[in-house]
């Protein structure tokens, strides 16, 4: 049963929504509605006692309406019968404003229609976990960090529980049901020596009922991020330049998504803001390097059954073995170049504008252990974790700046390094990529796209990779 | 119409059956946004949401619900929830109490008729004449946005405080694209305001479009120690997040602020001046009394370089045994501090006399978003729209380089500080020059 379904119900029939998408379908050329219901619960600690204990939830419903392509967009969170007429009301009266002075040839792919329920199976709902539970893992696993050492002056543990339902409906008959759980546990801890502060974090999570948690050793995790702040008191800083870089899967998938990803999102490439522009078929990078993004990895954060424009999730393989194999679409970038949705037209929530989005993002993985690719360097850093990085589509610049680095000396981590932070040119970097590991690690994460951006779920990653030459940057 | 004050007063009176102090905020928003991508106006969005928060103190235990979609059934859904949560919560041994109600000030021009007044034919039409703007000077639009929003929000608490408050916000960004044969270029502004007249959209356009023309042809910047001159929207990227960690009244109580004991002295250079405002008419986040209803204040926070206070709730404030200054949030549970308007204060010099100072140095108008790690300060960013200046004089635009530096040394190394300044969203910033900084090339 569709809660969503049963919430309006109990207002008014679904069938109210379907004749309006009928109604407003004879005015305008197309027609769709989101429907979204989410509950969540927020846990938070702060120096071993609970600090945060926080419910939310909501429901809404957004339209979107397309007349000589132009989008007129109307949404409200009140699901009854006279507020969804009035967003219906808002998104015709807008788009007949922006029709009349400035319409366009834009349309849509033609896409195969489905009906369809969907959801991720959990194996431990989380209304089968007691608040007491919950309570009592973050609350120990935030003491176990402060444990490790006096010098912790702050330690968090946050525990997110979600479950998102989606409805979407549109004037071409399509009708999809998705469910969607996700998990999330977070640690950061703050370590303080005199006037020397530094901090360290680790994130879990995705697309699954609290089994999750259950399967993770949750202690080490907190452990590990509270003896990495700690350690990074002890960091030392290097002359910095050009030098070979090891990246590790997390800094391997911020590449992966921030240069890579977003500037094979179709809807750059037309806007003449993608550096990969022009190059589809052209070998760009060396052979050993291959990117995908994957919407249909079981459980990552970034999956999901079908987009925001009914679209089934698909698995691509954007560069392979070097060569530029594709972009990616939503309807409307797929119809202006003459070809099928990749299944990528997200939205942050019902209220917001689908357009071009990543998913699963990530370098597959390729057969350099780990040893053997630090083994080999004379003279480099060994990047580890993101604190940050910001993707240049235009220019293909890639910087990011890392939670903590080595210092690499004839094969053997000698320094660890603090604010380090490496920049290069993405199409140097593709092609000075000389070894890729055997070991893929996923993060999840929220991409903005750009600078002002909707928020969608993401995850990043791959294999740590190697790459012969790029700008070593340390802040002091 | 949503009754945001019979839902905030229902919610009250249903928590008080069981707590012995709650909190209620309830807010509806209505936006308009234009969408641009392309050089054309491609979305046009109108949407409502409506919010209710609830938090429920008994025996300093607290209990937090937040629902959207405020109605009867929500808000009842939130009381609930936050009792629930309040029973099952650990008693927070330094909550004490709310506050009472406060006179407030009497604040003068916190929302905009005007900006009310819009119609949709007129917020589509200035959207396409940017459109028209922007494409007649060879320039293109990437993406960009046009919001305008107004809030309107009711604030009760058990102890008194009963605030309704409207408040109106237009907001812009902009990524612009000048190319030429094979040469791009972009660049990307942003800003805020209450006041629809105060935003000067075709101004900033004309602006930043200009400034990307002029750095279409970068050289590789050369790196060193060199003097820089940050226009305000570089600043404004540096200390956007920094200066809010580290004046927070929570963060330095317990020590995880950089400027944690160090009350009293100097933490920038005397050319520095800081102070939060959240009375001055027309700010970003001007309104008679901050989240929990304290009431809004001046405060120099950062006097000629010398720390004289951090931002404070009345929770925190009561634990350093002072005053609030006004900088409560509207997130629960508390401490939840933010700053209101921050003024870095204005010097004596123009910018071009800024740039004069500098022998051998970079002007950086603007850079990219800059993740400066708020505890240490440090940061790389990379320069993606500079000039190199050689004897006072502005040279070749430069690129292909970072700043990897630390905010909070550089602001002790500050050369000058413009008299000119610029309002992004809640910030009013002069350019800032700085001596000796770190630049990789």
């Amino acid at each position: 049963m569709c809660i969503l379904y049963k919430v309006l119900g109990e207002r008014m029939s679904v069938e109210f929504i379907r004749r309006l998408i009928d109604e407003y379908s004879r005015e305008v050329d197309f027609v769709d509605v989101r429907l979204q219901r989410n509950r969540g619960l927020i846990l938070g600690t702060e120096n071993g006692s609970l600090r945060r204990v926080q419910s939310f939830a909501g429901e809404g419903l957004g339209i979107r309406l397309l007349k000589d392509g132009c989008w007129g967009i109307g949404s409200t969170d009140i699901l009854d019968k006279s507020s969804i007429e009035g967003a219906f009301k808002r998104a015709f009266s807008m788009v007949n404003v922006l029709a009349s002075r400035s319409p366009s040839k834009l349309a849509l792919s033609e896409e195969k229609i489905y009906e369809d329920v969907c959801e991720y199976k959990v194996k431990v709902p989380f209304e089968n976990v007691s608040f007491e539970e919950k309570k009592d893992l973050i609350v120990t696993s935030d003491r176990e960090m402060r444990k490790t050492d006096a010098r912790i002056v702050g330690s968090y543990v946050n525990y997110i529980e979600m479950f998102i339902e989606k409805v979407y409906l549109s004037s071409e008959g399509a009708n999809i049901i998705q469910r969607i759980p996700s998990v999330f546990l977070m640690f950061q801890a703050i370590a303080r020596e005199g006037v020397n502060l530094q901090s360290y974090f680790d994130i879990i999570g995705g697309h699954y009922g609290y089994e999750k948690v259950e399967e993770t050793d949750v202690m080490k995790i907190a452990i590990d991020t509270a003896r990495k702040a700690i350690e990074m008191l002890k960091a030392e800083t290097i002359k910095g330049g050009e030098m070979v870089v090891v990246m590790d899967g997390r800094v391997t998938g911020t590449f992966a998504h921030e240069v890579f990803g977003h500037a094979a999102e179709a809807d750059n490439v037309l806007g003449a803001k993608s550096f990969l522009s022009g190059l589809i078929g052209k070998k760009i990078g060396s052979d050993v390097i291959s990117i995908v993004d994957d919407a249909t990895v079981p459980n990552a954060y970034g999956s999901y059954f079908y987009d925001d424009e009914g679209v089934p999730a698909q698995r691509k393989v954007l560069l392979d073995k070097g060569i530029l194999r594709g972009y990616l679409h939503n309807r409307e970038t797929a119809a202006k170049i003459g070809v099928k949705s990749t299944g990528n037209g997200r939205a942050q929530d019902y209220a917001r504008r689908v357009y071009v989005r990543m998913s699963n993002t990530f370098v597959a993985p390729g057969d350099w252990s780990f040893e053997e690719m630090i083994g080999d360097v004379n003279y480099g850093v060994y990047v580890e974790g993101v604190a940050g990085g910001m993707e240049d589509p235009v220019g293909g610049g890639f910087q990011v700046n890392a939670l903590r680095a080595w210092l690499i000396e004839k094969g053997e981590f000698t320094k660890l390094l603090k604010a380090v932070s490496i920049s290069g040119r993405a199409l140097d970097i593709l092609k000075n990529v000389d070894a890729v590991g055997k070991e893929l690690t996923l993060e999840p994460g929220s991409c903005g796209k750009g600078y002002a951006g909707d928020m969608v779920p993401v995850t990043t990653g791959g294999p740590p990779i190697r790459v012969r030459k790029m700008v070593v940057g340390l802040a002091r | 119409m949503i009754d945001i004050e019979k839902y905030a007063r229902m919610a009250l009176s249903e928590c008080l059956k069981e707590c012995d102090q709650a909190e209620v905020l309830t807010s509806i928003i209505d936006r308009r946004r234009v969408l641009f991508e392309g050089s054309k106006v491609s979305y046009v969005e109108s949407s409502r949401s409506s919010r209710i928060g609830v938090m429920a103190i008994k025996n300093k235990r607290v209990g937090v619900a937040s629902q959207s979609s405020l109605s009867e059934e929500s808000a009842r859904e939130a009381v609930s929830k936050a009792l629930m949560f309040m029973r099952n919560n650990e008693p927070d041994p330094e909550f004490e109490t709310l506050i009472g109600p406060m006179k407030l000030p009497a604040v003068k021009d916190y929302f905009d008729e005007k900006l009310m007044e819009l119609s949709d034919e007129e917020l589509i039409e200035r959207g396409l004449n940017i459109v028209k703007l922007v494409t007649s000077k060879g320039g293109a639009i990437i993406q960009g946005e046009l919001e305008i929003a107004v809030l309107k929000r009711y604030l009760l608490n058990s102890e008194g405080v009963d605030v309704y408050g409207l408040k109106t916000r237009i907001l812009y960004n902009f990524t612009l694209m000048v190319s030429e044969n094979t040469s791009a270029s972009e660049g990307f502004f942003m800003r805020g305001y209450t006041f629809i007249d105060d935003a000067k959209i075709e101004d900033d356009v004309e602006w930043m479009l200009n400034l990307t023309r002029k750095t279409l042809k970068p050289k590789k910047v050369e790196g060193g120690m060199l003097d820089i001159v940050l226009g305000p929207d570089a600043v404004y990227e540096l200390l956007r997040f920094v200066l809010s960690y580290a004046l927070n009244g929570d963060h330095a109580r317990k020590r995880r602020s950089p400027f944690s004991e160090k009350i009293g002295s100097r933490v920038f250079s005397k050319e520095i001046t800081v102070i939060d405002d959240g009375t001055i008419p027309r700010g970003y986040v001007t309104f008679p009394c901050d989240g929990e209803g304290y009431p809004m204040k001046r405060k120099v926070v950062i006097d000629k370089g010398i720390l004289r206070t951090f931002l404070l709730d009345s929770y925190t404030a009561r634990k350093m045994g002072v005053e609030s200054t006004g900088n409560a949030g509207t997130n629960r549970p508390f401490p939840s501090i933010t700053p209101t308007n921050l003024i870095i204060a204005q010097g004596t010099k123009s910018l071009e006399e800024l740039i004069e100072e500098v022998d051998r140095g970079l002007y950086i108008p603007r850079i990219p978003p800059a993740m400066v790690n708020p505890l240490t300060g440090q940061f790389s960013v990379e320069l993606r729209q500079a000039f190199r200046i050689e004897r006072g004089e502005l040279k070749d635009a430069v690129r292909w380089g970072m700043l990897s530096d630390n905010i909070y040394g550089m602001l002790n190394r500050v050369i000058s500080v413009s008299r000119n300044v610029s309002r992004i969203y809640n910030f009013t910033i002069p350019a800032i020059s700085i001596s000796d900084v770190k630049v990789e090339a």
